[in-house]
């Protein structure tokens, strides 16, 4: 099988899937709850094996783009989350009253505030008008503004904007009910 | 674009990055993703009414705005794949909606290329052939027909002759097509349309439909049937309905 573009071209099929291994193991660890740290490993594994099995089925019958690899590699991953989730048994501490601070990633003490805390801004969000609640949305999920803009279709300085009344909205309903971020 | 944040009089940075770090840390179940429509709106592959509606999900299910980071991350990495990650030592290129930084050349070294313009035509002629080069192979890829595109596949065909009534006891369907399709599924329906029987995560392109459920159909029906080939990125291929008479 050829691999013709970036790093995978010219390369052996093998320094392709590294790549793409190094870029899942990081995509994993900045995405997955602290919760789920010592199943990444697991997730990786499982993600590689079905790549490896993709290719070797369609050997000298199709050539696979990185992207498409890259597409698997996540379909994968969502999958196994959601078996992970459905087999987990969850025991929620009950969360002190009074405000509360967001977490650092990795601190079982507070996994329930965090919860919590993402609790009350997904309620939040809900009560935004729709296009404040969608580019705040983005924002929070880590796009720019221009990356927010183009992904809803909007003018760069009409999402900033949205994304600036939607934020001060959000902080007010957050502190109604308890959040201070 | 003004120079003000967002979040410089609503939130601080700092604490929408707390924010951020609590949805992160969330492990909240939620409802099940369709991984592949979340794929397509980080992609821009969706029209924007429906990236629309996926951020919606986003905004209010822990699951979806899980799948729409770890999409992000992916489709970012990947394209760094396609078009080469940068060397040890080379300065990585600007995510999309960032600004590149303005690249300083020394003095010395913009009078050395004024002084040489034989230099800048060459540079030139090499710039024009690698283009033609890169267009052609563009080309190329658009030709093949074995190349695997997301979504861009085979279709499924019926390998049962049209003409020919199946018996109850044998109604066997046949098919091909899709090379990666990792499972099938059928659906069969009376000429009326109405689906009376469906078969999911089937392994094999071959289906025998059980004589119980064509039991209630008089022979001389006709019996239509529908292939769907599950994709290993998770999405549907659906084939057309073909159709065969019961004997």
């Amino acid at each position: 099988m050829e691999l013709r573009h970036g790093p995978w071209a010219g390369a052996s099929p093998e320094a392709g899937l590294e790549t793409l291994r190094r870029d899942l193991g990081r995509a994993l660890a900045s995405v997955c709850p602290a919760s789920l740290a010592d199943r990444r490993e697991d997730l990786l594994q499982v993600a590689m094996m079905k790549v490896v099995e993709l290719r070797g089925r369609t050997k000298g019958q199709a050539e696979l783009t990185p992207a498409y690899l890259y597409r698997v590699a996540y379909t994968t991953l969502i999958d196994e989350l959601r078996r992970l989730g459905a087999r987990k048994e969850v025991a929620l501490e009950e969360v002190e009253q009074g405000p509360q601070h967001p977490v650092a990633p990795g601190d079982p003490e507070r996994a329930a505030g965090a919860a919590q805390i993402a609790r009350a801004v997904r309620d939040c969000l809900q009560g935004l008008v729709r296009d404040r609640r969608l580019a705040v949305t983005l924002h929070l999920q880590g796009h720019t503004v221009p990356e927010a803009a183009e992904l809803l279709g909007w003018e760069a300085k009409r999402t900033e904007n949205l994304i600036y009344r939607g934020l001060s909205a959000l902080r007010a309903c957050l502190s109604l009910k308890g959040v201070q971020p | 674009m003004s120079d003000r944040r967002p979040e410089d009089e609503t939130l601080e940075a700092a604490g929408v990055e707390r924010l951020r770090t609590a949805l992160r840390e969330d492990d909240a179940e939620g409802e099940p993703v369709d991984a592949d429509l979340v794929w397509r709106a980080v992609r821009q592959e969706l029209p924007v009414e429906e990236r629309r509606a996926v951020v919606e999900r986003v905004s209010a299910d822990p699951a979806w705005a899980r799948a729409w980071r770890l999409a992000k991350a992916m489709s970012r990495a990947a394209a760094e794949a396609e078009r080469g990650a940068p060397a040890e030592g080379e300065v990585a290129p600007p995510a999309a909606g960032e600004e590149a930084p303005a690249k300083v050349v020394p003095l010395t070294a913009r009078r050395s290329w004024q002084a040489r313009p034989a230099w800048a035509a060459m540079a030139a002629a090499v710039v024009v052939l690698v283009g033609a080069v890169v267009v052609v192979r563009q080309q190329q890829a658009r030709e093949d027909p074995a190349r695997i595109r997301g979504g861009a596949a085979e279709a499924i065909t019926s390998q049962v002759p049209e003409a020919t009534a199946l018996p109850r006891e044998g109604f066997v369907l046949r098919w091909s097509g899709v090379p990666q399709a990792v499972s099938w599924s059928v659906q069969v329906s009376s000429e009326d349309l109405k689906v009376f029987h469906r078969a999911e995560r089937l392994e094999s392109r071959e289906y025998t439909v059980p004589p119980d459920v064509l039991a209630e159909l008089p022979s001389g029906a006709r019996v239509l049937w529908q292939v769907e080939a599950r994709l290993p990125d998770g999405s549907v291929q659906r084939g057309s309905t073909f159709v065969n008479r019961l004997r």
